[in-house]
């Protein structure tokens, strides 16, 4: 029994630290955040199996994962509420051809990581080719071109 | 596999099939890992509450806690009560017995409390354990770690007195 609630306690702990850490956390690591997903990984693992290393131990914690992982995709499809909660909502950075500073500033986004996104995905080259800068809920940024 | 064009977009003939033939096995899937959960929480797969048992002779001599469902490699608990009235009351001494076959198959991690000593005795492991005055029940914790997944038998007893049988399940 104990396992399925350490890993639910766990899943859910991670989930509302990495959700508190903001967007950027799960697509622009760096050498910090990797090292960081390393050590929380590994306590995370001591924390959900202790000291039991059976075959039932591990094929119980992972099918919990599983199930609430399906469980919380199918709460997210039927309420937008608990949706935009857990996964949060896409941002608009440039508006119109406008630097929206203030949600940048909140999701310490700036203009040199939209300037990569454009150059990658679109092959933009300058801040005023870009009519629109979103920052998705998965912390990739989309930018659409003028 | 064949690709379709529809309105200008070429893709794969499955991908607009509005019935995937794995969905039935996800769903299936779906179920049996919720039972997998319920039974975890219920204790059926080792370690919990409604996995736990006890067994007692007909005169309540000798009673045994145990857990039914095990995992191999980690420790479980069986707790021997003994009924301190039933014991004469110049004993100084218990010996508990457990049948060498069940013990051939797990390793006694620990012992609380500690017997003065042991002694094997055809197919027994006796441990004989001092008392002074026995007037309260004497509860002794035996740590069993199983070390092969199975179903096995326990016997347990007390020497010239009551024995008792249990099953546990050892899940790998």
């Amino acid at each position: 029994m104990d396992a399925v609630l350490r890993a639910a306690f766990i899943y859910f702990f991670l989930m509302i630290v990495i959700r508190i850490s903001g967007h950027r956390t799960l697509t622009e690591m760096t050498t910090f955040d990797f090292v960081l997903i390393l050590i929380m990984g590994d306590a995370s693992q001591q924390a959900i199996t202790g000291k039991d290393y059976s075959i039932t131990n591990a094929v119980i914690i992972i099918t919990t994962l599983v199930l609430i992982d399906i469980g919380l995709s199918f709460v997210k499809y039927k309420s937008k509420f608990l949706e935009r909660l857990l996964d949060g909502s896409p941002l608009i950075l440039i508006n119109n051809g406008k630097l929206e500073k203030k949600m940048m500033e909140k999701t310490k986004v700036d203009e040199s990581d939209i300037l990569e996104a454009a150059r990658e995905l679109q092959g933009l080259g300058r801040l005023d080719q870009i009519k629109y800068a979103i920052l998705e809920k998965d912390g990739q940024i989309t930018i659409i071109p003028k | 596999m064949s690709i379709k064009k529809i309105d200008g977009l070429e893709i794969e003939e499955e991908a607009i099939k509005k019935n995937q033939p794995e969905w039935p096995f996800q769903r299936v899937g779906i179920i049996v890992m919720a039972i997998i959960v319920a039974a975890a929480l219920l204790g059926l797969l080792g370690l919990g509450v409604f996995g736990k048992s006890i067994v007692s002779d007909k005169n309540k001599i000798l009673t045994v806690h145990y857990e039914i469902f095990n995992r191999s490699h980690n420790l479980t608990l069986v707790r021997v009560e003994i009924n301190a009235s039933s014991l004469p009351p110049t004993a100084k001494i218990i010996p508990i017995w457990f049948n060498q076959s069940y013990l051939d198959k797990s390793v006694i991690e620990n012992i609380h409390p500690k017997p003065a000593f042991e002694e094997i005795n055809a197919n027994k492991l006796i441990f004989y354990f001092p008392v002074k005055t026995p007037k309260s029940n004497i509860s002794i914790n035996f740590w069993i770690e199983p070390q092969q997944a199975g179903i096995r038998y326990g016997e347990i007893g007390i020497l010239d007195g009551p024995t008792l049988t249990f099953k546990q399940v050892v899940y790998p």
